[in-house]
């Protein structure tokens, strides 16, 4: 919230503001091969709600006391690759700790798929993207 | 350790970025620019980039990864909630991933 009254204060009059941030949509594991794409699971990107929920909330009140307007919301995928299903399910695990989580039952249906070693990028998540422009009033 | 993995290839991040604002030749304020992952794909848009993040480390990468292309682009030490500039000093402010 003080944030966004940080970006208020800086803008000049009628200035813009991107929000730009991936929404907490469970997207698919994807194993990619030549001529179709197998989807072993959902990746859990429940624990990323909470922070979702704040953000939506501090939006709404910048809106709603009229210092700020949407003009326009945009989602778009945004495409994470790897080159094998055990670097994407050890990065989610290192990296994304605190937002996402790979199902044990995903893991085991995903490690008995067929290799595919002459494939590049053969894993594939897609976070779903949203990008919302707003006015300083 | 695990491995990077490759971060939007296809470009849609940018993309839609500069299609939602006026990048080119505006004041730009990315607010939590990390490690500048975002802001060097359109540093050398605006007529100037200020991209502040509160993690030093995370500011000395990004100023390793600038593109020597967009010297109009700075990194400033900051809280998001307390930031060193003036009034009305930019026209377009980001929060990418950060909000």
């Amino acid at each position: 919230m003080h944030a966004l009254h940080e970006s208020w204060r800086v803008l000049v009059p009628g200035g813009q503001l991107l929000d730009l941030r991936p929404l907490s949509i469970n997207p698919p594991f994807e194993v990619i091969y030549p001529t179709e794409i197998k989807v072993p699971g959902l990746v859990d990107m429940s624990l990323d709600r909470e922070n979702e929920v704040a953000a939506n909330r501090a939006l709404d009140e910048v809106v709603q006391a009229g210092t700020f307007k949407i003009k326009e919301r945009d989602l778009f995928d945004f495409a994470y690759y790897w080159d094998s299903v055990d670097g994407a399910i050890a990065y989610v695990r290192d990296e994304w700790e605190d937002s996402a989580q790979i199902p044990e039952k995903l893991v085991k249906r995903a490690c008995s798929l067929p290799a595919s070693p002459q494939m590049q990028n053969r894993v594939r998540i897609q976070l779903r993207l949203q990008l919302t422009s707003l006015e300083k009033a | 350790m695990s491995v990077d993995p490759i971060r939007d290839p296809e470009g849609c991040e940018p993309s839609h970025l500069t299609a939602a604002s006026q990048l080119a030749g505006s004041r730009v304020i990315e607010i939590g620019c990390g490690n500048g992952r975002l802001t060097r794909r359109y540093a050398s848009l605006p007529k100037e980039v200020v991209g502040v993040d509160p993690d030093l480390a995370d500011l000395r990468k990004a100023r390793k990864d600038l593109p020597v292309r967009a010297p109009q682009a700075h990194l400033v030490c900051a809280k998001a909630e307390s930031l060193p500039f003036k009034p009305h000093e930019f026209e377009v402010a980001i929060f990418a991933w950060s909000l």
